[in-house]
């Protein structure tokens, strides 16, 4: 802020029209009810924070501790995919068309089509050790439904 | 220029002592500043009660947001000019509401004994002032009460300082004939 004043300032100061404004500016009192107002208005302000950030606070634990129950829940739901090695493959395959008179070839597709049926219906079912069964398209379950009598040969 | 900068530093030491001590000593502000708030703002808002609640919703937002003030190159300057634009909002919604009656029953206004004989011309400067538009008031108001130079008007007020001095110049003419007659008395000595 400029310190300096201008030729204005402190012109007519000792009129008698400024003293009375002065006088005026002396006599009015704020009321009493002011100061009190102001300390609740204070600490209700306060309080209303206070309860803001407590809410922010839970909501924010509940967030994150759901999130981490959530993600909990699905690591143990999934658990290890199961594993099929190749070899057990090539002996179901083999099984398969034996049993069915498929060509090998046939036979190992749909091998490997019932076994991606049972991961994604352990997924979806909710556990992998569950009895999940693979779904085919007429809505039938199990791995003889997943194979439709059209495409066997 | 000197009493008012001993004021703002009393002021920055109150703006510390909440910084320090938490909301609840927003109480020293309020007891070093109250009067000189509220009867700038009851010359803007030309009603004691919107005036009061005015310094009220300032002293809330300081004691939430110290900091306003402490950043402040002229804390007292910056606290008027805080008062003066939430008088002017609260002066906004007003007028949308209701309009304001002209006499001084809103006003709070305590005579010592030697001023009692006073009381009309008083209350008859406390009109004229009321009479005025409010530009003309705020400006009368920071040059008499709050001592100001036009160069620190300029930046309460954020407007240049000849036209503060204009303002000020127009508004004490219009004072001048309202209380003519009255301003002849004898002003009784004040301390």
């Amino acid at each position: 802020m400029v310190n300096h004043k201008t030729s204005l300032d402190g012109a007519d100061d000792d009129s008698p029209l400024v003293q009375w404004i002065r006088l005026a500016g002396e006599v009015i009192t704020p009321s009493a009810q002011l100061r009190p107002r102001v300390l609740e208005a204070v600490q209700e302000q306060f309080r209303r924070q206070q309860r803001s950030h407590l809410l922010f606070s839970a909501l924010l634990f509940a967030v994150i501790s759901s999130g981490l129950i959530g993600m909990g829940q699905a690591a143990q739901r999934g658990g290890p995919l199961p594993f099929v090695s190749g070899n057990e493959l090539q002996q179901r395959a083999v099984a398969r068309a034996q049993q069915s008179s498929q060509s090998l070839d046939w036979a190992l597709m749909e091998v490997i089509r019932d076994q991606r049926a049972v991961v994604l219906a352990g997924w979806q079912s909710g556990g992998w050790w569950s009895d999940a069964q693979p779904a085919n398209h007429s809505g039938k379950h199990g791995p003889d439904a997943a194979s439709p009598a059209r495409w066997q040969r | 220029m000197n009493a008012s900068f001993t004021f703002s530093e009393r002021v920055l030491r109150c703006v510390d002592h909440i910084v320090v001590h938490g909301p609840d000593a927003i109480a020293g502000l309020v007891d070093l500043s109250s009067v000189r708030l509220v009867r700038f703002a009851t010359a803007v808002t030309r009603n004691q009660h919107d005036a009061e609640d005015a310094v009220q919703t300032v002293m809330v937002r300081i004691a939430q947001r110290p900091q306003l003030v402490l950043q402040a190159a002229q804390p007292w300057a910056y606290l008027l000019q805080m008062v003066r634009n939430e008088s002017l909002a609260m002066l906004r919604r007003r007028q949308r509401t209701a309009s304001w009656s002209d006499d001084l029953g809103d006003l709070l206004l305590v005579y010592g004994v030697d001023q009692l004989e006073q009381r009309e011309t008083i209350r008859a400067v406390w009109q004229g002032l009321r009479q005025l538009p409010p530009q003309q008031c705020e400006v009368i108001v920071l040059k008499i009460w709050e001592n100001l130079t036009f160069a620190e008007m300029a930046e309460v007020l954020e407007l240049p300082a000849g036209t503060v001095a204009s303002r000020y110049r127009y508004g004490m003419e219009k004072l001048a004939d309202h209380l003519r007659g009255c301003i002849g008395q004898e002003v009784p000595g004040h301390g």
